[in-house]
């Protein structure tokens, strides 16, 4: 799972203490991660992300994204249950050159 | 302009499907076995360095390894400096 | 310029130590400047003070040399979470789980992954050294 961030004025997540522009995290979920997102996870015996995620927007975690290219490789399919938007390529191209810091988040 | 930090094989491939032209890569650990593959997938030459004692660790000169620049820790700073995000690939 | 630097990788099974290492001793003497170093999953084995490594083992400084960054103003953050389930535990960690001894090398100190976020948000430059 990759988290990239942007950073956006006005926006104060919790754990920020400083006044200055705040972050907008948007969640780029990529390759395995992805198996989590449907509960497969659970069937596999691993920790699932589900609740994680349904929690994000309390944080004002508000883009979350999935690679559509991996989805195609992985042959998986997108829960309705989820709020998340694929992203090809080119997009994710777009969101890193656009992003002050990325940031790994590894399960 | 990115800077992108490719440690592994899996790393620039995953790297080379997100970057963009114009990007900086620089190959460190065993992310500098992987030059060919890097030249192979479209990265321009100007754009792509090895990190200098990593390479020499793995037996990698300078002259086998296509006119690519073998770069110092100062120099990867420079970088650091000139583009930004830097993303770290390892898978 | 200032940096902020991540780092994932154990001190035996990775080279994410040495490379963030080399790269922070060529930010301080380029006269730059280093927010934090935070060490994050595996990278929190970093901080362990009871490292025995083999005399001819790459890592064998490298406690000594993270511990001459936090002496130049470094501040060298372990997630809390990634530590304590490692068994990094400070005093103050210890006395809570009633363990032993404390097992945190001096220098380093344990913090939220707020603290990641924060020094992000101050610096310049995010820099992360996988595992």
């Amino acid at each position: 799972m990759q988290a990239v961030t942007r950073w956006n004025n006005w926006k104060r997540p919790w754990w920020l203490q400083y006044s200055k522009p705040a972050l907008l995290f948007c969640f780029v979920m990529k390759g395995p991660g992805i198996y989590n997102k449907i509960k497969l996870a659970a069937l596999l015996g691993k920790k699932t992300l589900t609740k994680v995620l349904d929690a994000l927007p309390a944080y004002e975690v508000e883009e979350l994204y999935v690679c559509a290219d991996a989805l195609g490789t992985l042959g998986v399919q997108i829960d309705p249950s989820l709020t998340v938007k694929p992203i090809n390529l080119t997009e994710q191209q777009s969101l890193i050159s656009t992003s002050d810091a990325v940031i790994t988040a590894q399960p | 302009m990115s800077l992108h930090l490719v440690f592994s094989r899996a790393g620039l491939k995953a790297c080379c499907k997100r970057q963009q032209a114009g990007d900086k890569l620089v190959l460190l650990g065993n992310g500098v076995y992987a030059y060919t593959e890097a030249l192979d997938a479209g990265i321009q030459p100007a754009d792509l360095c090895l990190l200098a004692p990593d390479a020499e660790a793995r037996g990698i000169s300078g002259q086998g390894t296509l006119g690519l620049a073998h770069i110092d820790y100062p120099t990867l700073v420079e970088l650091t400096q000139e583009c930004s995000p830097i993303v770290s690939w390892n898978e | 310029m200032n940096y902020a630097i991540a780092v994932h990788g154990a001190p035996y099974a990775s080279e994410a130590a040495a490379h963030a290492l080399s790269f922070a001793d060529a930010v301080m003497a380029g006269g730059h400047s280093i927010e934090r170093v935070f060490f994050f999953h595996e990278g929190a084995y970093q901080g362990l003070a009871t490292q025995v490594p083999p005399q001819d083992h790459f890592n064998i400084d490298m406690v000594k040399r993270w511990q001459h960054l936090a002496g130049q103003g470094v501040e060298l953050g372990i997630c809390i979470a990634s530590g304590i389930k490692r068994g990094i535990v400070d005093k103050a960690e210890s006395a809570r789980y009633e363990l032993e001894h404390p097992t945190l090398a001096p220098g380093f100190e344990l913090v939220g992954l707020g603290q990641l976020i924060a020094a992000i948000n101050s610096a310049e430059r995010y820099v992360e050294f996988p595992a």
